[in-house]
């Protein structure tokens, strides 16, 4: 009786301890602070155009770009449309819009996962249409594209507050730090450590900002992706099989990614190289 | 005469049940490079399978495992052997990463 006790107790405090090591601020404080570190001269609120921040030559280019009629603007608007036409106004966590992208994505305690705005998205559809939805480009993109230029300007404000949230913002974190694949690197090794650095001819884009223009439209792919599409085509740079969009791995590091950049505004600038 | 096919039906005959009972690596019948085959497939599909189940596989590790199979049937049991073991080197090394992810953290 006594050992079960003393088990017991040994477990609860196990718990206790992951949980009271997580600090989300503290965390955001470090990461936030390399960067200024690093790029002294970049002001915090420019960090929402990523890697154009860094490179002014690269700058030019985008404010051109963003100067005519923007490569997305009609699947953005498309996105708009679809919006109405499949009713997705009618489920309660998308009937406002803006708010929708501010309040993704959050820890849900009953359901024990973290819920990210492309989630609710195809969640509602089904429920409108009875149909499945994909998770990478096409609607779903041109959705969340719509719904995230409704809260242009708002910042990025993720909270991490319950025992459960903190345990999948730390899976997420470990996620994006962790080393994998054949190159044996980590999200962290270019977008943190080297973010600015040149990878062959590409300037490597700050993860701070990241998510404040997703879903992007990516010259590469001549369309908007998710962020999931994106973080896909990462793990396949670094020679690492890609795991499946919106899968509970993706969905905790997107958590702990999106956190990151609290205080970042959300931009309809969604345009990148 | 009798005794010669009496003999030669005995040998025929454990012949062929030891092929039946024996397991591969003693099995003189399919030779020793299809024995080293089978051994490097078999770990490299094994490992392969735990470090998908780790979300942390390699990206060309399943297709150097079809592409193995596919040379061994070919009867190219020497470049299939290589492949194999090269396959299952990267999985050894995906789950080495694995083990180590879970505690992952900043450098700074």
């Amino acid at each position: 009786m006594k050992k079960l006790i003393t088990a017991v107790v040994s477990l609860g405090l196990m718990i206790g301890t992951a949980s009271a090591g997580t600090d989300v601020g503290a965390d955001i404080k470090a990461f936030q602070g390399y960067f200024k570190k690093q790029n002294p001269s970049v002001e915090f609120a420019d960090y929402t155009i990523g890697v154009y921040a860094l490179d002014a030559g690269s700058r030019d280019q985008f404010e051109e770009i963003l100067d005519g009629i923007p490569p997305y603007e009609e699947a953005v608007e498309k996105g708009g449309e679809e919006f109405e036409k499949f009713g997705l106004g009618k489920c309660s966590a998308l009937k406002d819009p803006a708010a929708a992208r501010l309040a993704h994505p959050y820890y849900d305690d009953a359901a024990g996962t973290v819920v990210t705005l492309e989630g609710t998205i195809r969640r509602c559809y089904t429920e409108q249409t009875g149909k499945k939805m994909g998770t990478m480009k096409g609607k779903i993109a041109r959705i969340s594209s719509w719904i995230s230029d409704q809260a242009a300007g708002e910042k990025i404000n993720v909270k991490v507050e319950s025992d459960g949230a903190k345990a999948a913002y730390e899976r997420g974190k470990a996620t994006f730090y962790a080393k994998r694949g054949q190159f044996n690197m980590s999200c962290a090794d270019c977008h943190v450590y080297n973010a600015g650095k040149k990878a062959r001819a590409d300037i490597l884009s700050p993860a701070l900002g990241h998510t404040s223009h997703v879903p992007m439209y990516r010259a590469k792919w001549g369309g908007i992706g998710t962020l999931h599409r994106r973080y896909g085509g990462c793990y396949k740079n670094m020679r690492a099989k890609p795991l499946m969009a919106q899968s509970s791995e993706y969905r905790d590091m997107e958590f702990f990614h999106q956190a990151m950049s609290n205080g970042i505004e959300i931009s309809a600038d969604r345009y990148r190289k | 005469m009798k005794k010669i096919l009496l003999t030669t039906l005995t040998v025929f005959a454990l012949s062929t049940q030891a092929a039946d009972f024996l397991p591969s690596a003693h099995n003189w019948n399919t030779g020793s490079s299809g024995d080293a085959f089978s051994a490097a497939i078999g770990a490299a599909e094994a490992d392969y399978a735990s470090a998908l189940s780790a979300s942390m596989a390699w990206r060309d590790t399943g297709a150097m495992i079809k592409e193995a199979k596919k040379l061994h049937k070919a009867g190219k049991v020497n470049a299939a052997t290589a492949l194999a073991k090269k396959a299952h080197t990267q999985a050894i090394n995906a789950l080495a990463q694995a083990s180590v992810a879970g505690s992952a953290g900043p450098s700074f």
